[in-house]
């Protein structure tokens, strides 16, 4: 094959741009517990894999790994916090592990198995962008590139983690196109995204897609009893407001001061039903200091809203926020639906806005502007 | 070392090529009349095999078969080369990766080389679509005229972003989206070959997920063949996580009855079993969509099982048009929206909720009738002395209020009560209500409104007061003054009559407030907490 020149990078942001509507295979893994098929498995009771649920997609690798009908690259996709890194980690272990005590196991004691547990691995590549906003950029994709042509070091398999790969710029995903069709045999490519429709067409048809979807409320609280020694009564709390995403409850840790941080936030959600529009405007300066805290503050607003939402509509709708229950019940009764679920757009319209680098103060003001009077 | 399917399956020769004759047809033509063209350009979707065309048409260029019409013959050295991927004369450049003038430049001064082995040097430039401009510009001499041992093959998903002066130097081949039926057959035969178990009707789901790509359909196979089962069509659709159609159908009965609690449990319901909230998006929107054209009377055009025809016709007389495409709108946002990831049936259950409450279009049509309605209800008998009713109207009295003063107006005490309970009071407390309903769904009557105050409320008519006589014109006018009476039938409850006039709102509330309601002092003082103070 002949080599070009060294590559030199130029692009001009803004001019491709993702193709959307397109519509591609979207796989669902079986959710944990009703396994297709008739249940011949004979490994119900240890889990082999070291992660909490998601039993569907770890069997489908496990089979894929015992075999030896490993993909050439995986599409791990769902929400942040869902185990997609986790899992992906596994996989590489699970692939070169030197020890495996049944097939398509790792045994997480083995030099490959504790070096890719601790990122360190020679052999796994991974690339990740730093910090929240930030994007794989071009010249990343073609670090990646180069480093998958090479030769596995020491293990049986060379593997590139591509962490959240929905921030690639569109041309540096084009860039992996080929990379990700026809690597070489001895490399493999993870890549994990929250959704397959933020990819470029083109890459989601090239990998094999695993879904994740978020892990029942139970599960994740009988993890967090056990495995975080937590307290019922808090586990479930945590359990429901996770949105089956174990990650991000772990993120949340300690978790007194994120009990204390969303009672705060509630509490702020509600000065801007009551207040007037100084208030909300003072409430909207003082929330766009911190980009880093508002994004989660947002979350949780909405949250709140999506729950009011639901009780105007219904008495007795399940709803997330547990813990505040009797507030959102009863604003419920005073605010009508209509008003409801524009507060809620205008919360989601605020996040899009900031998403893409809007004002924030702006931004929230106009959101806060459309809150009922509660 | 083992392949996935697709990488496996990839087409050898001609004839394995799926469902793209036309372009099959011309290439075999141009090797056989020796007409083969300097530069190729091969456009479609993913995955209907233009790198795949490629790479046949250059192991057939070089084939040393005797026999043109089998080439490539896939026995001799140089089609084995080529399948092996070491061929020296084929070169297939990454173009996503490779996309400066640079890297051109650099491919231009190796073109002049006559090939080492075969008869055509041949390059392939798959994603071609990412060279700079600059690339393409310093390619656009060498594609017109290369050495006659060159043959440039270009290969793209997306061909609108080729410059005009790349294509009109390359001979062009659409590749097309692969029907349902040619996917299938070709999964088919290769479920054959793979020794695994499948249903037809599995596979034809599959096919129908591709969306005419073979490659997803060959990924979706691959998947779905690992879990060593035999395939059956209940776990496509689980792994596809397509909801069952009576799920659906479920859903669509609640938009139609304007059921949003029993909507919200079904959705809960869908996605809690492991039903994708996208697909069930989509799902929702196929099935309005034939309750759409089973309502203008095609149903012939729906894809669907006699039984589900006769729901979907029976459901499009009972559904509210307005409703049906409401919800068909709200569902195909839902569908496309990217930003769904931690709580994914949030948009379904706002696209639900959009179909039943509609709090945002403009709905003057229904707020009408109950209007003149209830006001015939005080003198149904007699529709003539229905004087300062809607439309036309209107003007004639509101141009004898403006000549006489307000006070006149001031007169009648505020809380003139009415049979409906509705005083003057209330109707100014809601004001801003109504006005900010009116922003929503006008923008351009809401300028007209934006500085109307009521002005008196007597039987059932309410005066409003505008600042000139161009105003009261405009908002006399039949469709605007429909807008404002259905908004306050809806904010207030009850319907109202309304005409214009020209008046000061001050004059009536200087009695009972020190500063105007709604006024400047009136809402720095309210919203932002203003005091006033006397200067010295």
């Amino acid at each position: 094959m002949e080599l070009l020149s060294e590559m030199q990078g130029i692009w001009s942001p803004g001019v491709f741009s993702l193709v959307p509507g397109q519509m591609y295979a979207i796989f669902a893994i079986p959710a944990s517990g009703k396994k297709a098929g008739g249940g011949a498995d004979g490994k119900i009771g240890g889990m082999p894999w070291d992660i909490v649920g998601h039993e569907g997609a770890v069997e489908l690798l496990r089979r894929d790994i015992s075999a030896g009908r490993v993909a050439h690259a995986y599409l791990f996709t769902g929400a942040d916090g869902i185990g997609k890194r986790t899992l992906a980690l596994q996989m590489a272990q699970a692939v070169n592990c030197e020890a495996p005590p049944a097939p398509g196991d790792p045994c997480g004691k083995c030099r490959a198995c504790t070096l890719i547990a601790a990122e360190k691995h020679p052999d796994l590549f991974l690339l990740r962008p730093e910090g929240s906003g930030a994007r794989i950029l071009v010249d990343a994709a073609r670090e990646v590139v180069h480093s998958v042509m090479l030769r596995p070091i020491e293990a049986a398999r060379r593997i590139a983690l591509l962490a959240d790969f929905h921030r690639a710029l569109p041309n540096a995903a084009n860039a992996l196109l080929k990379t990700i069709e026809e690597p070489p045999p001895s490399a493999i490519l993870l890549l994990t995204a929250e959704s397959a429709d933020e990819l470029l067409p083109t890459i989601t048809s090239r990998c094999r897609v695993i879904p994740l979807r978020p892990l029942p409320e139970s599960v994740i609280a009988r993890a967090l009893q056990e495995r975080w020694k937590l307290p019922p009564e808090r586990a479930e709390v945590l359990a429901r407001l996770s949105g089956g995403r174990l990650g991000w409850v772990i993120h949340q840790a300690p978790w007194e001061e994120a009990e204390a941080g969303r009672g705060e936030l509630f509490a702020q959600w509600l000065g801007i039903l009551r207040g007037n529009r100084a208030a909300r405007f003072a409430t909207a300066q003082k929330a766009a200091e911190d980009r880093e805290e508002l994004r989660s503050a947002m979350q949780s607003w909405e949250s709140f809203g999506h729950d009011l939402l639901l009780r105007t509509l219904s008495k007795d709708a399940e709803i997330t926020n547990v813990d505040f229950i009797d507030q959102i019940t009863e604003l419920g009764e005073r605010v009508t639906p209509g008003q409801a679920r524009r507060w809620l757009a205008a919360l989601r319209r605020a996040e899009e806005q900031i998403d893409r680098n809007a004002n924030v103060k702006l931004a929230l003001e106009a959101a806060f502007l459309d809150a009922p009077n509660g | 070392m083992n392949q996935v399917l697709y990488r496996k399956w990839r087409p050898q020769t001609w004839e394995d090529v799926v469902g793209q004759k036309h372009v099959v047809h011309t290439l075999k033509n141009a090797l056989a009349t020796g007409r083969i063209a300097h530069a190729y350009l091969f456009s479609g979707p993913r995955g209907t095999g233009k790198t795949s065309m490629a790479r046949i048409l250059a192991k057939a260029a070089n084939c040393s078969a005797e026999d043109i019409a089998a080439r490539p013959c896939n026995q001799c050295a140089r089609c084995l080369a080529v399948n092996e991927g070491n061929y020296l004369d084929l070169i297939e450049i990454d173009a996503a990766s490779n996309t400066s003038v640079e890297d051109v430049r650099d491919l231009r001064e190796r073109v002049p080389f006559a090939p080492g082995d075969g008869r055509y040097k041949v390059y392939i430039i798959d994603e071609v679509h990412m060279l700079s401009t600059a690339a393409f510009n310093a390619l656009l001499k060498t594609l017109e005229e290369p050495p006659a041992h060159a043959i440039f093959i270009l290969a793209t998903t997306e061909a609108h972003k080729i410059p005009a002066t790349v294509v009109s130097r390359c001979q062009r081949h659409e590749f097309r989206r692969l029907g349902v039926e040619e996917t299938t057959a070709q999964l088919m035969e290769m479920v054959k070959a793979e020794g695994i178990q499948a249903d037809k009707e599995a596979l034809e789901a599959v096919a129908r997920q591709a969306t005419g790509s073979m490659r997803d359909a060959i990924s979706l196979l691959d998947q779905l063949g690992s879990m060593g089962e035999a395939i059956t069509l209940a776990r496509t659709l689980e792994m596809l996580g397509s909801t069952g159609g009576e799920t659906v159908q479920q859903l669509v009965m609640c938009i139609a009855r304007g059921d949003s609690a029993g909507g919200l449990q079904i959705i809960h319901q869908a996605t809690d079993s492991g039903a994708d909230a996208r697909q069930f998006a989509r799902q929702v929107v196929d099935y309005l969509r034939g309750v759409m054209m089973a309502a203008s009377g095609n149903t012939d055009l729906v894809e669907a099982t006699p039984e589900i025809r006769a729901a979907m016709k029976d459901l499009s007389q009972k559904i509210d048009p307005s409703v049906l495409y409401r919800a068909i709108r709200s569902f195909s946002h839902a569908a496309a929206d990217l930003r769904s990831g931690w709580r994914p049936q949030l948009p379904l259950e706002l696209a639900l909720i959009d179909s039943i409450l509609d709090p945002g279009s403009p709905n003057p049509a229904a707020g009408a009738p109950t209007a003149s309605g209830s006001s015939g209800a005080g003198g149904s008998s007699r529709p003539v002395p229905q004087r300062p009713a809607p439309a036309a109207p209107a003007p004639k009295p509101a141009v004898k209020l403006a000549e006489k003063p307000p006070q006149a107006y001031a007169v009648a005490p505020p809380d003139s009560g009415h049979a409906s309970g509705m005083t003057l009071a209330r109707i100014r407390e809601s004001w801003s209500r109504v006005i900010g309903t009116i922003r929503e769904r006008d923008s351009r009557s809401y300028t007209l409104f934006a500085r109307a105050q009521p002005g008196s409320y007597e039987g059932d008519l309410l005066s409003v007061y505008v600042d000139s006589d161009l105003v009261r014109q405009k908002c006399s006018r039949p469709e605007t003054l429909l807008l404002l009476q259905g908004v306050l039938a809806e904010v207030l409850g009850s319907p109202l009559r309304i005409r214009f006039a020209i008046g000061k709102t001050q004059s009536i509330a200087e009695g009972q407030a020190k500063y105007p309601d709604g006024g400047m002092v009136d809402t720095a003082s309210r919203e932002f907490g203003a005091q006033v103070i006397d200067l010295p």
